[in-house]
């Protein structure tokens, strides 16, 4: 198990996290919030890039600083921005990675042409990155991540630069990969959690929002969400969502705090709906 | 060993490393191709027939030489002239007022000027052994000694050790700053081996440094003594009669070294001194690699750290005990080292109070760079990767 207990990470008098508490076991979490909402900085101190101002960080009860090498061994990390070696070839880039995760040569080279094939990179394994589009380096870095059979597999912003068939596929990958280790994804891309995520981590002011599985975290807007095509009509306090043009007409999807506008039609809230209403500026 | 290797397969690679030795090479091969002294050549070729010691031999010899044009003839007599009636230039020779006019011009006092007072009596003693070995009795390149040990010793090693230490510096700041440039900082650094690749690291970019450093060297000699004529003198003296040094304070004086070198071996040790000054350049870098995360910025706080290390032991008041020690101990750096270059295994001049103030300077250099290199890599298994 990982346990996150009571993390605060501090940048001079800037605070990124504040008393952060969680636990992570088998399954997919995701971890969401607007961009500057503390996900990266959490990712990092994951990974052991970032080290926390107060509170610890354990691994089956030991604090990873201590574990070292021992932990760095069972994690997978795709870094936000994802930086690679131009003039290498995803094979040569997979390899020297491999030797620094401690992967024997000749399982190295074995491993990084199962990894590059699964993700649908084995044609242009020998190919030099320099012209590979933001989805191939994505998935390079995506099969990178898997080289040492991680047992943490850490994805900050995964999906950025994938388009939606990719996207599909990654999440298949993502919940196949899921079934015997913590897979933590952030994102800001709501759809990506929800359908792949057991459970969904926010972050507000800096601050642990929520930990708790989509459908709990929907739960909280049960009977508020509303959808009409006259919102002109709502007199009530609302929040708007989000608005869909057909046939020359607008459908507003809003929250309503205050009961059920008499012009509008009760529908099933959606993560999505959670993340614009959580994160709202302000309320019309 | 696989990183390691990976890592050295980095460096190799760098277009920018091997052009910039491929212009220092140039550079060196220009200044080389404008050095020539046909009075040189022409006293080293003798000296393969007359032999290099200043004995009755040697005279014998010299008188059987035959010039085959005009120009050889005029060259030969002056050879005669000037090898005609020497003597000994350490017999009775005292050092013991060199001290005196340093210590007088410098203002020293106490423990420097004792220090300054004792290197010189130690200077003596190596003097006196001079003389009974009839050390400066030796040809050399007669009247053209200073011009070509200057050449050598002084410009064509000194531009050898700068380029080295650019280049080893450059290659220290590309390996370390090479994840950073490559914005591969979070992926490196979070694998198992983490922050430890810096090891691998930093012994792949020493053994790139001293390959570029012996690459530069290798091609810059072979051009140079392929263009120059040696054959009769390697085993001169560098100590001898004709060879001085000019010093503004204590004036025109004997080249004394603290051991007895001849051009082969004062070549080697000049040699081995530099590879040392560019390791100690290697641990500078490496330490404020660690530092400064950017490499751009590393080499410009390297620069100002040094150019800071030469100035201020000008600007510190000299009248006070702290402005000696300043300037004293900052000899001992490896950018006044580098300076001074041409003095190694020297005396030194009115700067250096220390007896064998280059490998002194060397051993404490190496030993507060690797204290400096094991506290940055302290900060650097710490630092937050923002």
């Amino acid at each position: 198990m990982l346990a996150v207990n009571h993390v605060t990470k501090k940048y001079g008098k800037f605070v990124a996290l504040e008393d952060i508490t969680l636990e992570f076991t088998r399954g997919v979490y995701g971890l969401l919030s607007p961009n500057g909402g503390g996900k990266t900085t959490l990712i990092k101190m994951l990974v052991t890039l970032l080290f926390p101002t107060c509170g610890e960080i354990l691994w089956e009860g030991i604090e990873i600083t201590k574990l070292g090498e021992q932990y760095r061994d069972i994690i997978g990390y795709l870094p936000q921005d994802f930086g690679y070696y131009k003039n290498q070839t995803p094979r040569q880039f997979l390899n020297y990675l491999a030797a620094l995760k401690g992967i024997d040569r000749n399982d190295a080279e074995r491993r990084a042409t199962e990894f590059l094939q699964l993700v649908s990179l084995g044609d242009v394994m020998d190919k030099k990155m320099r012209k590979f589009s933001g989805g191939m380096i994505q998935r390079v870095g995506i099969a990178q991540a898997m080289l040492n059979d991680p047992k943490i597999l850490i994805l900050d912003e995964p999906t950025s630069g994938l388009d939606p068939k990719e996207r599909v596929r990654f999440r298949n990958l993502i919940s196949e990969l899921s079934k015997d280790r913590i897979v933590i994804l952030s994102t800001h891309i709501v759809s990506d959690v929800e359908t792949i995520a057991n459970r969904v981590i926010m972050f507000k002011d800096h601050k642990l929002f929520c930990n708790d599985s989509p459908s709990n975290i929907c739960r909280t807007l049960s009977g508020k969400v509303y959808e009409t095509w006259d919102i002109k009509s709502v007199t009530q306090p609302y929040f708007p969502l989000t608005q869909r043009q057909e046939d020359g007409r607008t459908l507003v999807r809003f929250v309503c705090e205050t009961g059920c506008p008499t012009a509008a039609r009760q529908v099933t809230p959606n993560l999505e709906d959670v993340f614009l209403y959580v994160y709202r500026d302000e309320v019309i | 060993m696989l990183i390691y290797r990976y890592e050295l397969k980095k460096l190799l690679k760098s277009a920018a490393v091997w052009g910039f030795i491929a212009v220092c090479l140039l550079f060196n091969i220009i200044i080389i191709s404008n050095s020539g002294n046909a009075y040189a050549d022409f006293v080293s070729t003798v000296a393969e027939d007359t032999g290099y010691i200043l004995d009755q031999s040697f005279y014998e010899k010299l008188s059987q030489v035959t010039a085959s044009d005009k120009k050889a003839k005029y060259y030969l007599e002056q050879l005669k002239y000037e090898t005609d009636g020497v003597t000994d230039v350490f017999e009775g020779y005292e050092v013991k007022d060199i001290a005196d006019i340093y210590i007088n011009v410098a203002g020293l006092s106490g423990f420097f000027a004792k220090t300054m007072r004792d290197k010189y009596t130690a200077l003596q003693k190596v003097v006196e052994e001079k003389a009974e070995r009839d050390e400066s009795l030796t040809l050399y390149f007669a009247g053209a000694t200073h011009h070509r040990h200057n050449f050598l010793f002084g410009t064509l090693t000194g531009w050898l050790f700068t380029e080295a230490v650019l280049v080893s510096v450059l290659l220290v700041l590309l390996s370390i700053g090479y994840e950073n440039i490559h914005g591969t900082e979070n992926l490196v650094y979070s694998t198992k081996k983490g922050r430890l690749v810096l090891r691998p690291k930093f012994a792949a970019s020493v053994t790139v440094g001293f390959l570029a450093y012996a690459l530069l060297a290798l091609i810059t000699l072979v051009v140079y003594f392929s263009k120059t004529e040696y054959g009769g003198v390697w085993r001169s003296s560098v100590s001898s009669l004709f060879n001085y040094r000019v010093d503004l304070i204590a004036g025109i004086r004997p080249f004394v070294t603290w051991y007895s070198f001849n051009i082969l071996t004062y070549l080697m040790a000049m040699l081995a001194m530099g590879a040392g000054v560019v390791l100690c350049f290697m641990l500078m870098a490496f330490s404020i690699g660690m530092l400064v995360r950017n490499s751009y910025m590393a080499f410009l706080v390297l620069l100002i750290a040094n150019g800071v290390n030469v100035v201020l032991p000008m600007q510190v008041s000299q009248t006070l005990p702290i402005g000696l020690a300043v300037r004293c101990f900052s000899i001992l750096s490896p950018v006044w080292l580098w300076l001074k270059q041409g003095i190694w295994f020297t005396d030194g001049d009115i700067d250096i109070i220390w007896p064998h103030f280059e490998m002194f300077g060397l051993c404490m250099s190496l030993a507060v760079l690797t204290v400096l290199c094991l506290l940055a890599t302290n900060y650097f298994r710490k630092r937050d990767f923002t």
